[in-house]
């Protein structure tokens, strides 16, 4: 029993169609109809959902738990060496042509009068054309920044670069219990150091001159040193609250706590193509909660037991992690026995 | 496979959504950025781990916001963050393996414990759970070309749409698929003796 003589399972396209639930109705119902007697496609079929499933339900290794805080004083020091990071996106993207433009125009304007006079400065200056265009911009705005009319006041580009050093810098640990952020967060880090010294009022920009920043105004270094310790506590209190919570909830935890041991409504939808999703055994047991209000995907074994569970295209956290939480109690749930693999969605809600 | 979300919120910012933090970013604001940053780390280190291997994912996912952060004022915002965030993963991985050229590729030897067929009897719950299926999926994911990984990380491993993965990639659908379905038959060649090796002993 074939279609058209063929034994569609045959196709690697077929067989991908057939798990995204893309076959037409006829194309379905014919395929139905041939697996049920064909045992070349039903094994193909069998297969190619069994490696798939295989190939989802391996786990990955988790991130460095400071991974993003690494990434974070990265971007803190790289753009340093260019320009300021308030100064380099406060001015719009679209008006960087324009000031490479003026900055050309004044350059060669500059190197035709004073060409004897600043011989070195043209020569540096004129450098700048030839670098790539990002860091040409970036050089651009460091120039402006040293330039007389600055493109913003000084005092306020001191600010937005003390604002870098607390935002960038103050939740820096990512992971890990209250307590380990209790310590982390009660001594100034080394890289909250570095950025309150490398963040002097003065908005001087590029590692010309080094020396100036160093003996810029240390008392204001200290009290910024200060100024993010005490924003650093701050944070810690709010984290001390919301422990054991996600840290979203930070801000509110209180009501948020309340509403997460309310009953919550879970509802089955198959993704696979496979027929109707089998039933849900033990709604009750797995002790879901608001808390883990979603869209899940679940791949679940022949038994019925989910051996993956991942976040839904569809949740509106999609991107985010799953919590621990909401993957042990829905790796609970049990479902009806199937003949094979199933991959079902799940929404908490 | 389980893990928090890295998400100590700043305040006010960890309510807002992406949009709000790129236009925020893009003004001047470094704690949007670094907040979009904690919010999206575990999700491009997910991805990477899978596209080029664990140990090189760390490495990977920092270049992914670094070169974020530079073409910011280039992101015209029309597509959600993340599948912004997916091109530059997607150039990252295929920049890695252009040096080493297609002879190398198909020719280079693969790690010698990474193909073995599970040896002891295990059910496909515990080879999931364990590194045995991790090292062969990651194998498996090795031999495809790199043109091919992000395409199938981002549908078989993510669950995105194919529209939005051929948005992020800037590929047509049709091409998102056919890549998808190739992927997706490799794989298949590659993981059936650890499938079958896991149901026999089961």
């Amino acid at each position: 029993m074939t279609r058209n003589g063929l034994h569609p399972a045959r196709s690697i396209e077929f067989l991908s169609r057939l798990h995204d639930g893309e076959l037409s109705p006829g194309e379905r119902a014919r395929f139905e109809t041939h697996r049920s007697h064909c045992d070349e496609c039903r094994k193909a079929a069998a297969e190619f959902e069994a490696a798939l499933t295989y190939f989802r339900a391996a786990g990955s290794a988790s991130p460095a738990p400071d991974l993003a805080a690494r990434i974070l004083r990265k971007l803190e020091s790289a753009p340093r060496r260019r320009a300021p990071f308030g100064a380099t996106f406060g001015i719009d993207p679209k008006w960087a042509g324009a000031f490479t433009a003026a900055l050309v125009a004044v350059l060669i304007g500059y190197a035709v009068v004073e060409r004897g006079a600043e011989r070195r400065e043209t020569a540096r200056k004129v450098s700048v054309l030839f670098m790539t265009p990002a860091s040409a911009r970036e050089e651009v705005l460091a120039d402006k920044e040293t330039s007389p009319p600055p493109p913003e006041p000084r005092s306020r580009a001191a600010g937005a670069k003390e604002k870098r050093g607390l935002a960038l810098g103050a939740p820096a640990e990512p992971e890990g219990d209250a307590r380990s952020r209790v310590a982390s967060l009660e001594k100034p880090q080394d890289a909250l150091a570095q950025s309150a010294a490398a963040s002097p009022p003065s908005a001087a920009a590029g590692e010309e001159k080094p020396a100036r920043r160093e003996n810029t105004a240390p008392a204001e270094r200290i009290l910024a040193v200060r100024a993010a310790a005490a924003e650093r506590t701050k944070t810690l209190r709010s984290l001390e609250e919301s422990a054991g919570g996600e840290g979203s909830a930070a801000q509110s935890s209180g009501s948020l706590l309340a509403d997460a041991d309310e009953p919550v409504r879970i509802t089955v939808e198959e993704l696979d193509g496979q027929g109707a999703a089998p039933e849900l055994k033990n709604p009750k047991d797995a002790g879901l909660s608001r808390r883990d209000a979603g869209r899940y995907v679940l791949l679940v074994d022949p038994q019925g037991v989910p051996i993956g569970v991942s976040r839904a295209a569809s949740d509106e956290n999609a991107s985010a992690r799953i919590s621990k939480q909401a993957d042990e109690t829905l790796r609970k749930l049990r479902f009806a026995p199937a003949d094979r693999p199933r991959r079902l969605l799940v929404r908490v809600e | 496979m389980s893990q928090e979300e890295p998400r100590l919120s700043s305040g006010a910012l960890a309510g807002r959504p992406d949009e709000e933090l790129i236009a925020l970013a893009r003004d001047g604001d470094s704690a949007a950025f670094g907040e979009l940053v904690r919010r999206h780390t575990a999700a491009v280190h997910r991805w990477m781990a899978r596209a080029v291997g664990e140990q090189e994912a760390d490495d990977l996912t920092q270049e992914v916001f670094l070169k974020a952060y530079r073409a910011m004022g280039r992101f015209r915002g029309d597509a959600p963050v993340r599948a912004w965030l997916a091109s530059i993963a997607d150039n990252a991985v295929k920049n890695r393996y252009r040096a080493l050229g297609r002879f190398r590729r198909i020719f280079q030897p693969s790690d010698p414990d990474a193909a073995e067929p599970p040896s002891s009897g295990a059910s496909p719950e515990q080879l999931a759970r364990s590194g045995e299926s991790r090292r062969a999926v990651a194998e498996a994911l090795r031999r495809l070309p790199p043109d091919f990984r992000m395409a199938v990380v981002l549908r078989d491993l993510e669950e995105w749409s194919y529209e939005e993965i051929a948005a992020s990639l800037g590929l047509p659908v049709g091409t998102v698929k056919s890549r998808i379905a190739r992927g997706r038959g490799q794989l298949r060649e590659i993981l059936l003796p650890f499938v079958r090796g896991g149901k026999a002993a089961s």
